[in-house]
């Protein structure tokens, strides 16, 4: 077993253990990653080798021949190393071939499990998010000698220059877990929101403005267009106030915490309107990072608050103007009064204005679901589906424990 | 030893007058008429879809009502540069028609008549002779018969025997200046009546066009009111079978009752063809119903009767002249109105109006009869809402008065036999028709001629072109705001019952920035210009200083002259305020 | 029991129902039956009397009732354009005849009555001092002191509170009356304001309409005597026996409507066809009226029968919440822009849409540049332009998993 003690040449890149995927702890990942011949001016190399110096000295740099080192070039974009006698674990040594370099270059030749290939692009986009390179690890075991095994992957080191780095948040060490959040019924009730909404929409639109139709009498049945949009209009509201119903029942009768009413209303301590101040910040690309929450950050729920106060609204204009067609009748007399106060146009124009307000809403949540779901990785979009989001082990929500 | 005296409310017309007078030896010396009520409606206009403008200012007057949405739809028209189709301005002449003939037969009735019948006085009437009245003096009503006289009769006797008089409390029953014999009375309040029925009958004719009245509907471009002899739901044979009834009725009625009837009162009160002489000079556009959009001279929408050219009559005794019309001519004083000018006391002419708010009157309540202590309004240089508008300078009349002696010196036919026929009967000459009768009498010889205009040209003309297969009524080509020039004005002029109407109107961007309407009422019922000449009601009252006014507790003679007007005080007072409202810091 | 009933032609109700041949027997059971049901109003009671009301007898109504009289009426005219006299005039239904002639005692209204200065107010003020019904045509300009309108030297706020003190029903007839209509809408020079917003200690009456339907105002006066009450009212305080169905509601055009045939310009087939209006900006749906069903002079036609979209001359506020009239919804206006609400919907979305690009686009830059900090090629990551040197023959390790 030799030692490499001979400083390599100072390099302005620095390296971060990043990401194990398969058993290896992080730090052994990190010193096959230093697998280099000796004396190499290679800046990563120096980097990672000065990583593993000071985070990892109990484990050697491996030492490579001269000729068992075959450097990545621009068509094969990872280099191959020997290195003998590498420490698998505690009192245990094997000869393996690392493989090191470019992630896609890497992930061509190993073979890994989709779960695997997911996590690894998730840390990796989540690292080179932040301005590091992740250096892709992956070793095969020397049997009999000269016989090279599978590739098998075996992790990231996160590459960084040093002088724009040292600012960024630390990539590692950390692995990601799925926390379940959305419960199947929430999970229900916002698919059945988009599709009524959806639907309400498009009759909607057609009510105010029935931009096509029959120019003349064309010779047949005078069909029943309008109302079919208004029949569908009136039964997908009634759709949606039997769902609104239902989930402002849940808030307050829900186990979940995040189905109950105390989700709607971020700001419970001081901490909160600073972490608000922090999440606009980020939104207004100010800060680069904002708090990390489990489910939804004090931006959110204020805008879901008062997204639920607007269809709260869009469903009491819409039974105003209902109601009209029956004033002899004291529940419908009832509805309509808000356009004995505003006047009918303006309850008219505050229900189409609300209609465009929602859709508004609807192209900000879609950007800036995409948008998170790429920056943070937290698998934000799939979650509306199985429930759950992905969470860097060791990440602190604010709104959860600790994630393990 | 001059009194004075105070009418207020002038009642039995439309909107707010109020009448000051001074008088000696039971004459009245000096007049002030004084308009009470403000709207500020063209304030409200600024700022507005031009399209949209006639359905406010239609709410002008509700009496002649359709009048002022016409000239509005025309001068918008004017403005923008549509062309209403043929058809359309041939319903327009239709509606016209018929609102003439109400306005007329309900202002003599309804308005102007109680001034001459004494409604009491009809209880000692025999029905018999009343009929016989009736026969005598040529009407041919179907009204006029022992039945309906006799429950006219009874019905009255049975109000006057309750105590509770209705609209009739407190008239000036038994005053010795009602002389009218009973008979003659009972058949007035028979044809009162009848008249009520009639105007409710014929008055369909608008609403079949304009889907209601008063304040039918309109349309720049044109009507909305499709016509197809083929198709059930627009106006086809059912509804012209319905029109031409009524356009029956209407020369029924006019010929036999209301004609002859103001013959007949004429005839009676002829002295009041020596009394309330206004200014000896007329303005007009052409007959009743002409319609210009634009600059007579050039107009490239006209209609009615254009043989007949505007002009300005001078009478001078019975000699008659005209002179051409140039709207250019016309300018508004506010020299004794609650409104001041930038420029100064001077008159500006309607494309520049202006009307800042400064009331200068006394805080109500004032005065509403002699010695309560209250102010006057006449102690005060400014006493009305109402601007003085004058022609060349001086003060004109406008109305039947004007159209009558405007068709008499253009030499039109059916004028001029109407006229002497009337004059012969009456034994009255031309120049007596500058008076309170004369006016009275005009308006009823233009009835008729309103009324044969409707049967014999206008509506016989939509059916010939309807016929011909002409059933455009709307020219969608400017009706969007995108096909009209950023910045366009235009005005119209038409003659309506009160007397020659014009709107002005400018549009910027798709919106009005100015809107000025010059009305009949405005032209008479206007106040002192600067240079102290008076407006054409203060004039009739107290020209001569021998206006007679026997009792001052009841007015009835001033009474009977300013209705010969048919004052419409709502259309008298338009405002257009460019600049903003200085409301009134004057009030004491 | 029939009897033949012509109207009021006696001066009292004994002597009319005597004429009509009611025995007073009848008459007295009728009265005693009454006075189990009812308390008599105390206007027919007269002033103070109330603390008889626990010994109403069959005996005193029909006393009372007997000695009524025609009931008195001062019809007042505030400032407005006559249209509702006018169109009074023209009702078919309950003539004007019959009202002012044999069913009430109308002392005052400016239009029609024949005293006029003095006498006039002679009139109104002794009708004033007895009880009455009051009827106003027309609105009241508050501001400045009362100057825009004024009648016998009073303003019309004067006039209208001295009329109401002891008027014993109240109705607002017109648009006037009801809101100010023209004259009060935006900006109102003249601080033109509605019959009850003046008089709020009484019930007001609210005949709509510029003008109303004239056998809506005579039978609102019919429905008084008859009932010997004021009618049921929507919450506006109108006449539910003709609003309380919208235009929209009761539209011979309404299968039109629903089948989706609107006219599309005026004069159109559309048009010709009697095709719906709605895409004109007929107000039918805003607007509470039974035009379609009592329809215009003498069941003549009605505006929308006659090719014309509703205007709304109902509803409060119709100059300012209607227009522009020939569009659906009102304008959207502010800002010095004036444009519909679709338009401005569609510009809010855009816009949303515009700044959810931008954001996008920064945030990619953002990273993009951070990423590219890091970015110097990396001998590591296969970075090299070209190859340093050629590959050594017999390095190639077991690419693509190929097993040696």
């Amino acid at each position: 077993m030799s030692v490499a003690t001979a400083a390599r040449p100072a390099s302005n890149y620095i390296a971060r253990a990043g990401f194990s995927v398969g058993k290896l702890s992080q730090g052994r990942v990190l010193a096959l990653a230093a697998a280099a011949p000796e004396g190499s001016d290679d800046p990563v190399d120096h980097a990672i080798a000065e990583t593993l110096r000071v985070d990892r000295p109990d484990l050697p740099l491996p030492y490579v021949e001269e000729g068992d080192f075959d450097p990545a070039t621009a068509q094969r974009r990872y280099s191959l190393a020997m290195v003998r006698d590498f420490p698998i674990k505690e009192g245990t040594t094997a000869d393996v071939v690392v493989m090191r370099g470019d992630l896609e270059a890497v992930l061509k030749q190993v073979k890994i499990t989709r779960k695997d290939r997911s996590l690894v692009h998730r840390n990796a986009d989540w690292a080179s998010m932040r301005g590091w390179r992740p250096l892709a690890v992956a070793t095969a075991l020397v049997t009999d000698g000269d016989t090279v095994g599978e590739f098998r992957l075996q992790g990231l080191v996160n590459i960084g220059r040093e002088k724009i780095s040292r600012g960024l948040p630390d990539p590692g060490p950390a692995d990601w877990t799925e926390v379940p959040v959305w419960s199947l019924s929430l999970r229900l009730q916002h698919w059945t929101n988009v599709a009524t909404i959806f639907t309400l929409s498009l009759t909607g639109y057609f009510i105010m403005h029935p931009f096509f139709g029959p120019e003349a009498y064309a010779g047949e049945g005078t069909g029943y267009l309008m109302g079919w949009f208004r029949l569908v209009h009136f039964i997908a509201a009634a759709v949606w106030v039997v769902l609104g119903m239902t989930r402002v029942v849940s808030a307050f009768v829900a186990r979940d915490p995040h189905l109950r009413w105390t989700e709607w209303w971020p700001l419970k301590r001081k901490q909160d309107v600073r972490n608000l101040g922090q999440v606009v910040q980020h939104y207004a690309l100010i800060k680069e990072d904002a708090p990390v929450y489990l489910a939804h950050n004090p931006l959110q729920q204020l805008t879901y608050a008062a997204l639920y106060c607007a269809c709260g609204l869009q469903m009491i204009t819409g039974f105003a103007l209902f109601g009209l067609y029956h004033q002899n009748n004291w529940i419908w007399a009832l509805a309509a009064t808000p356009c004995h106060w505003f006047g009918i146009p303006t309850v008219r124009m505050f229900h189409t204005g609300m209609m465009f307000a929602l859709w508004m809403f609807v192209v900000m949540h879609i950007y800036l679901a995409v948008r998170a779901d790429s920056l943070d990785r937290h698998g934000g979009i799939s979650s509306m589906i199985n429930g759950g989001v992905w969470l860097r082990r060791g990440t602190n929500p604010v709104d959860a424990p600790e994630v393990g | 030893m001059a009194e004075r005296v105070v009418i207020d409310p002038i009642t039995r017309i439309e909107g707010h007058l109020r009448i000051e007078l001074e008088t000696a030896n039971s004459q009245i010396t000096k007049a002030w008429s004084e308009t009470t009520q403000f709207r500020g409606l063209e304030t409200i206009l600024q700022g507005r879809d031009p399209r949209d403008a006639w359905a406010f200012v239609g709410r002008i007057c509700g009496v002649c009502t359709s009048v002022h949405a016409i000239a509005s739809i025309n001068a918008v028209e004017n403005a923008i540069g549509s062309n209403p189709p043929e058809q359309a301005l041939r319903i327009r002449d239709i509606v016209l028609g018929a609102q003439e003939i109400q306005d007329h037969v309900i202002h003599f009735y309804h308005l102007h008549a109680l001034d001459f019948v004494d409604v009491a006085a009809c209880i000692d009437a025999d029905p018999a002779k009343a009929v016989a009245f009736a026969q005598s003096i040529g009407s041919n009503w179907k009204g006029n018969n022992l039945t309906r006289m006799t429950a006219v009769r009874d019905t009255v006797k049975s109000i006057v025997e309750s105590g509770q008089l209705s609209v009739f409390t407190n008239g000036y029953w038994g005053h010795p200046d009602y002389r009218l014999p009973p008979e003659a009375n009972l058949m007035a309040v028979a044809h009162y009546l009848d008249a009520l029925e009639f105007q409710r009958s014929m008055i369909r004719i608008v609403t079949v066009f304009g889907g209601k009245n008063p304040h039918p509907n309109f349309l720049v471009g044109g009507m909305a009111c499709a016509i197809d002899p083929n198709h059930s739901e627009s106006i086809n044979q059912v509804q012209l079978d319905a029109v031409q009834g009524w356009i029956n009725e209407c020369v029924d009625f006019v010929t036999n009752c209301y004609v002859p009837d103001a013959l007949a009162i004429a005839g009676v009160y002829k002295d009041y063809f020596d009394i309330g002489a206004a200014q000896p000079d007329f303005l007009a556009v052409g007959l009743t119903g002409a319609t210009y959009a634009g600059d007579p001279a050039n107009a490239r929408v006209k209609s009615v009767h254009t043989e007949v050219e505007p002009g300005v009559v001078h009478l001078d005794g019975d000699k008659v002249s005209v002179e051409a019309f140039d709207p250019a001519k016309i300018t508004e004083w506010a020299s004794s109105a609650w409104y001041e000018y930038a420029e100064g006391d001077v008159g500006l002419t309607p494309d520049k109006g202006e009307t800042t708010v400064k009331y200068t009157g006394p805080k109500p309540p004032y005065t509403a009869a002699p010695n309560d202590g209250l102010p006057w309004l006449s102690d005060n240089p400014e006493y009305t809402w109402c601007k003085a508008p004058r022609y060349d300078g001086y003060p004109v009349q406008v109305g039947p008065v004007a159209r009558i002696l405007l068709g008499y010196a253009r030499g039109h036919a059916r004028t001029k036999e109407i006229v002497t026929m009337a004059a012969q009967k009456l034994g009255i000459t031309i120049g007596q028709l500058n008076s309170t009768a004369g006016r009275t009498l005009a308006r009823a010889a233009e009835c008729l001629l309103a009324a044969e205009l409707l049967a014999n040209e206008s509506f016989p003309t939509f059916v010939a072109n309807l016929k011909g297969g002409d059933i455009d009524v709307f020219d969608a080509s400017k009706w969007e705001p995108s096909s009209w020039p950023s910045q366009c004005s235009g005005y119209s002029f038409v003659e309506v019952a009160r007397g020659n109407l014009s709107h002005w109107v400018t549009i910027e961007n798709g919106k009005i920035s100015r809107y000025q309407c010059v009305v009949p009422t405005t032209w008479l019922a206007g106040g002192r210009d600067a240079q102290g000449q008076q407006g054409p009601y203060e004039e009739s009252l107290a020209g001569n200083g021998k206006h007679p006014l026997a009792d001052p507790t009841q007015p009835l003679e001033p009474l009977r002259t300013i209705h010969s007007f048919d004052p419409c005080m709502s259309c008298a007072v338009h405002v257009l305020d460019v600049d903003g409202q200085e409301m009134a810091e004057v009030l004491t | 029991m029939s009897y033949k009933l012509d109207g009021w032609q006696e001066p009292t109700l004994g002597e009319n129902l005597a004429r009509a041949g009611v025995e007073r027997r009848d008459f007295l059971k009728y009265c005693g039956s009454l006075a189990a049901i009812f308390t008599v109003a105390p206007s027919l009671l007269g002033a103070g009397n109330e603390a008889m009301a626990d010994e109403i007898t069959g005996d005193l109504i029909a006393e009372k009732l007997a000695d009524v009289t025609k009931p008195n009426v001062v019809w007042l005219q505030l400032q407005e354009c006559t249209g509702c006299i006018e169109s009074a005039l023209r009702s078919g239904g309950t003539t004007v005849e019959e009202v002012v002639l044999n069913l009430l005692s109308v002392n005052y209204n400016e239009a029609i009555m024949a005293a006029a200065g003095d006498a006039a107010n002679k009139a109104l003020d002794s009708t004033n001092a007895e009880p009455h019904i009051l009827v106003v045509n027309g609105s009241i300009p508050v501001k400045d002191g009362g100057i825009y309108c004024t009648m016998g030297g009073k303003s019309a706020e004067q006039v209208l509170r001295e009329s109401a003190e002891n008027a014993t029903a109240i109705l607002a007839v017109g648009a006037c009356a009801v809101w100010g209509s023209v004259q009060g809408s935006n900006p109102n020079p003249t601080g033109a304001v509605g019959v009850d917003q003046i008089i709020r200690d009484k019930p007001v009456i609210n005949v709509a309409g510029c003008p109303p339907i004239a056998e809506v105002i005579t039978a609102t006066v019919a429905y008084i005597l008859t009932h010997e009450s004021l009618p049921r009212t929507d919450a506006e305080g109108r006449p539910l026996f003709a609003y309380d169905q919208r235009i929209h509601d009761s539209c011979p055009r309404r299968p039109h409507f629903d089948a989706g045939q609107y006219v599309r310009t005026f004069d159109d087939e559309g048009s010709r066809s009697g095709w719906c209006l709605y895409e004109m900006g007929c107000k039918g749906p805003s607007t509470f009226s039974a035009c379609p069903i009592i329809q215009w002079n003498l069941h003549t036609s009605w505006p929308i029968g006659a090719g014309h979209p509703c205007i709304g001359c109902t509803e409060k506020h119709f100059y300012d919440r209607f227009t522009p009239f020939y569009h659906a919804l009102p304008n959207v206006t502010g800002l010095g822009i004036e444009a519909t609400a679709e338009t401005v919907g569609w510009g809010l979305l855009g816009a949303t849409v515009v700044g959810v690009g931008l954001h996008a686009g920064a945030t990619a830059l953002r990273h993009a540049a951070a990423q590219k900090k890091g970015d110097e090629p990396l001998e590591a990551f296969g970075d090299i332009p070209e190859p340093a040197e050629p590959v050594p023959a017999g390095e190639e390790p077991a690419a693509s998993g190929e097993e040696a």
